[in-house]
């Protein structure tokens, strides 16, 4: 009944899901029956069990074929429908689904942050590309009592729904971790989010018209850009220098553009690493009030200082509430639990309650509730300690790697940041990125190339490192091969440099 | 500070305003939707919790996959295949926080302004909220007892192509089973029709399914998939009602290429759900099942549909014309139309029982003289009490009106 032909270049296991998908769609194979078992089918046709496996697949995915326990594969029961609806066998076309999608949809299709985190997650690579913090560190000891605690006294009551602003007693503890930093405001003034990413996207809901400017730093983290562009923003880029944003194109720019508000990371940048200077971020400040635009401080990483003396924050030194301010817990501590906040005026945190309301209603109760307690038995502060302590000696441990690899002949340099997840490393412009990720990826490390973080064309050849992810000994071997493979990459340009013939006008 | 254009088109509702007093203990609520407390299984779920984060704590409080937990994912999958005769694998199924996220994501996957959304007439509050920040119209489509009218659906669908309006028509979103804010479901025969118009028109469709489950008398309905070659339907789905609501776990579940765009859409939103929550439910579902959970919440639910039936047959004018649940959390009066059910709130709340006015489920407004009753939430006694009040009041508005 099938035939399979090994001359054919199409693969076995395709060639025999075809065949079969015909006599499903010709009703050969009526919706239920029972398919050969594997191993039968297999013997049969003399083939492999898994090329049998895949055929089933492939079947399974087109909906042709379903799983059922007992009876092994059968023909879905679903497609007697098929007949009913189009009183045919060919077939379904399917919906040309892209007209449909919303302008807003058509703007955001970079999936890299999956693309990164996947990376991360496969074991045989080495990822200086994930900004995860070190994943042995979580205060486990800790988290397993409150879980049995707090379930112990509240049964159910930590399961159900919470006020859409946040757990108040987690508010009331985040606004005493904010006093501790000079950030002196109510609990009115704070809601809980789904991680901080979702102060981004209420930011970018709440103020972006269709059209509207907003600067951000450039580079910048790449999910804030492309979620403001998502919503119709032009976003534009501001330089920087050592210490954060140039407040010379800021003064420039703010007089030319009225953006609807500028969006910085002053602490620890992602990706570059530096932290503003306390004179800008007081410039800063005066330039936004003098233009009326609000700032939105994203404070992921303000936690995380190694050396150094503290800044305060542009929400600390604010005086005329025009800071939206945004952290998380997801860069010190546990992020899968997905606990954000954001700090702002009233009239702000207002319409975010809104947003809330129509996005996620509130915020996982079970994790409000474990995190607040874990704030309150003062574990936070010595579980902070030790995050600093270990994040430090893996930063130095890339620092002392990437100058004991690095290659003699070539200029390669880096920003030394005094706290975060990453440094951001220069490479020689001959180095063409396209070709460096292949050469790492062939040595199975995968890092962040500079255009991710840019919203135009970028002549920047620099690279994003975390040193958090990967173990101490992860480290040093990575940064050696990746230091490899960019001498492998600037050998092959000189070769084509040297292959290459101009082609002289004839005259 | 200037806000944008879609905020003004999303008031804080009053009604929320009206029903934060109904929180108060000694108000007897029909007001939220909120599933019975006292069926949750805290002690299971601590010993799941315990053991994921002996077993497993990296994973678990790490950062994964925007789609969500696989495992997870692979459970729905095979759970809803069961149930609702599809045949989708992990890749159909992309976990939100919660339904109401799908909700949100699907305004922002296909609505532009003046975009054409159909719904049912009326329809869920929170979903008619959320796809107003996306700017969009309105039509509502007629129902009955029996769920969506056919013939009302087609008219408005041929009419839209008269009148060239039918490429903003981007979707039509229903509950077909145990429906918000009505508690009707679809019989089959109005299942199998409706499908036949939305393929003559190819029109997407939001099957919004919190509560198929929840059947107090026969089989769970087959979902609008059963009838779906062409992958049409997008399905929600949501572990709020025969789990708990404060994990916010739900899932989307439909055609891959699509589910990959709502992917890109969570990635913005909020990167992922959170991880230790999904495995907490994956392990539970894995260890226990979801059966005896759901066998024990239908049985206490269907107990208070009864009562609350019966007392409104005892109780209440007969002029007030009232579903009959045969599952879900909801029931909805239809008071004459000279009664504003605002109003009546307004004098209920004096005599400590809250209900939904019903006005706020119909997105181009009207109908203010309907009424949604939870019946989930309290006890059989205070239903009993709550429904003899809201009698007592509207009753006499009823004699007074006309006399
Ligand atoms: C600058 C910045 N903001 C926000 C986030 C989002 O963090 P979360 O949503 O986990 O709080 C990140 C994560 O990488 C980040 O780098
Ligand atoms: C029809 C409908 N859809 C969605 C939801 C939201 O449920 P979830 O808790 O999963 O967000 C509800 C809850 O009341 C509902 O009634």
């Amino acid at each position: 009944m099938i035939n399979i032909d090994r001359e054919n270049s199409t693969p076995l296991y395709m060639q025999i899901k075809t065949q079969l998908k015909d006599m499903i769609l010709t009703g050969k194979l009526s919706p239920g029956y029972k398919l050969p078992p594997e191993r039968k089918l297999a013997d049969i046709l003399n083939v492999n069990r898994s090329t049998i496996l895949n055929a089933y697949r492939e079947l399974k995915a087109d909906n042709l074929a379903i799983s059922t326990v007992g009876q092994g594969t059968i023909v879905n029961p679903a497609l007697g429908s098929v007949a009913n609806i189009n009183n045919s066998n060919i077939t379904p076309i399917q919906l040309p689904w892209k007209h449909l999608y919303s302008k807003m949809m058509s703007l955001s299709s970079d999936t890299i942050t999956q693309d990164i985190l996947e990376l991360a997650n496969r074991k045989d690579v080495i990822s200086f590309a994930a900004g995860i913090a070190i994943p042995e560190l979580n205060p486990l000891e800790e988290l397993k009592k409150i879980n049995e605690e707090l379930i112990s006294q509240f049964k159910h009551v930590p399961f159900q729904h919470t006020s859409t602003q946040g757990y108040y007693p987690l508010r009331d503890s985040i606004r005493n971790l904010m006093q501790k930093k000079g950030i002196i405001i109510s609990n009115d003034e704070i809601m809980i989010l789904s991680g901080s990413q979702q102060g981004l996207d209420f930011s970018a809901r709440a103020f972006i018209n269709q059209g509207d400017i907003v600067f951000t730093e450039e580079p910048s983290y790449f999910c804030a850009r492309q979620i403001f562009e998502a919503f119709g923003a032009n976003v534009i880029g501001i330089p920087m220098d050592d210490d954060g944003m140039s407040m010379e194109s800021l003064s420039y720019m703010l007089s030319r553009f009225k953006p609807k508000f500028i969006y910085t990371i002053p602490n620890f940048h992602n990706p570059t690493g530096i932290t503003m200077s306390l004179e800008k971020r007081k410039k800063l400040l005066a330039l936004s009030y003098k233009h009326q635009t609000p700032i939105l401080e994203d404070d992921a990483y303000g936690e995380l200082r190694y050396e150094g003396e503290q800044i305060p924050s542009l929400k600390a030194l604010d005086q005329n509430n025009y800071v939206v301010y945004l952290s998380t817990f997801s860069k010190v501590l546990f992020m899968g639990l997905r606990i954000g906040w954001v700090a702002a005026p009233k009239q702000v945190i207002q319409q975010f309650k809104v947003l809330k309301q129509i996005s996620d209603v509130h915020t996982n109760s079970f994790s409000q509730w474990c995190l607040d307690r874990l704030i309150r038995e003062n574990n936070y502060s010595n579980h902070i300690q030790t995050v600093l302590k270990e994040n430090k000696r893996r930063r130095d441990i890339m620092l002392n790697s990437l100058n004991r690899f690095k290659p003699q002949n070539l200029e390669i340099s880096w920003i030394i940041p005094e706290g975060g997840l990453y440094i951001w490393c220069s490479l020689p412009d001959e180095i063409d990125q396209k070709e460096l990720m292949k050469n790492a990826e062939e040595k199975r490390i995968a890092f962040v190339p500079a255009k991710v973080f840019y919203s135009e064309d970028c002549d920047d050849n620099c690279i994003r490192l975390n040193f958090t992810f990967p173990s101490p000994n992860q480290i040093e071997k990575g940064i050696q091969l990746l230091m490899e493979a960019i001498t492998d990459s600037y050998k092959e340009k000189q070769n084509e440099a040297n292959s290459y013939t101009e082609i002289k006008p004839i005259v | 500070m200037e806000f944008s254009e879609r905020m003004s088109f999303l008031i804080a509702s009053e009604i929320r305003e009206l029903l934060k007093i109904s929180d108060q203990p000694d108000i007897i609520s029909f007001g939220g939707g909120l599933p019975s407390p006292e069926v949750f299984p805290s002690e299971k779920i601590k010993e799941i919790l315990n053991s994921i984060l002996s077993t497993n704590p990296v994973k678990a409080l790490q950062y994964s996959t925007t789609e969500g937990y696989t495992p997870l994912r692979k459970a729905i999958a095979d759970r809803i295949n069961c149930s609702l005769y599809t045949s989708f694998t992990t890749d159909n199924i992309l976990i939100t926080s919660g339904s109401q996220q799908g909700i949100d994501f699907t305004g922002k996957l296909f609505i532009d302004k003046d975009d054409i959304i159909l719904c049912e007439s009326p329809t869920y509050l929170s979903a008619i909220n959320a796809f107003k920040a996306y700017l969009p119209k309105f039509i509502e489509v007629p129902t009955d007892d029996d769920g969506i009218i056919p013939d009302e659906l087609e008219a408005i669908l041929k009419n839209a192509q008269k009148s060239s309006l039918l490429n903003r028509i981007k979707l039509i979103y229903v509950i077909p089973d145990f429906h918000n804010p009505t508690g009707r479901t679809w019989t089959i025969e109005r299942r199998k029709q409706f499908m036949e118009i939305v393929y003559k028109y190819k029109l997407p469709v939001i099957e919004d399914s919190p509560y198929s489950e929840l059947v107090f008398e026969g089989d769970v309905f087959p979902s609008l998939k059963k009838w779906d070659p062409e992958e049409l339907v997008i399905s929600l789905g949501t572990f709020s009602k025969v789990l708990c609501p404060g994990f916010r776990i739900g899932w989307i579940s439909g055609n891959k290429q699509i589910i990959y765009k709502y992917v890109l859409i969570k990635q913005g939103a909020d990167l992922q759900t959170s991880n230790l929550t999904q495995m907490c439910i994956y392990e539970y579902i894995d260890k226990y099942g979801l059966e005896e959970d759901i066998e024990l919440i239908r049985a206490k639910y269907k107990k208070r549909r009864d009562v609350m039936y019966s007392s409104i047959k005892k109780y209440m004018s007969p002029e007030v014309k009232s579903t009959y649940p045969k599952g879900g959390m909801f029931l909805w009066l239809k008071a004459p139309e000279y009664i504003n059910s605002r109003d009546l709130l307004e004098r209920c709340l004096e005599n400590k029982v809250a209900f939904v006015p019903g006005g706020a489920f119909f997105p181009n407004g009207g109908n203010e003289n309907t009424l949604r009753l939870n019946f989930s939430n309290m006890c059989e006694e205070r239903i009993e009490e709550g429904i003899r009040r809201i009698s007592d009041v509207l009753n006499k508005m009823i004699i007074k009106a006309t006399s």
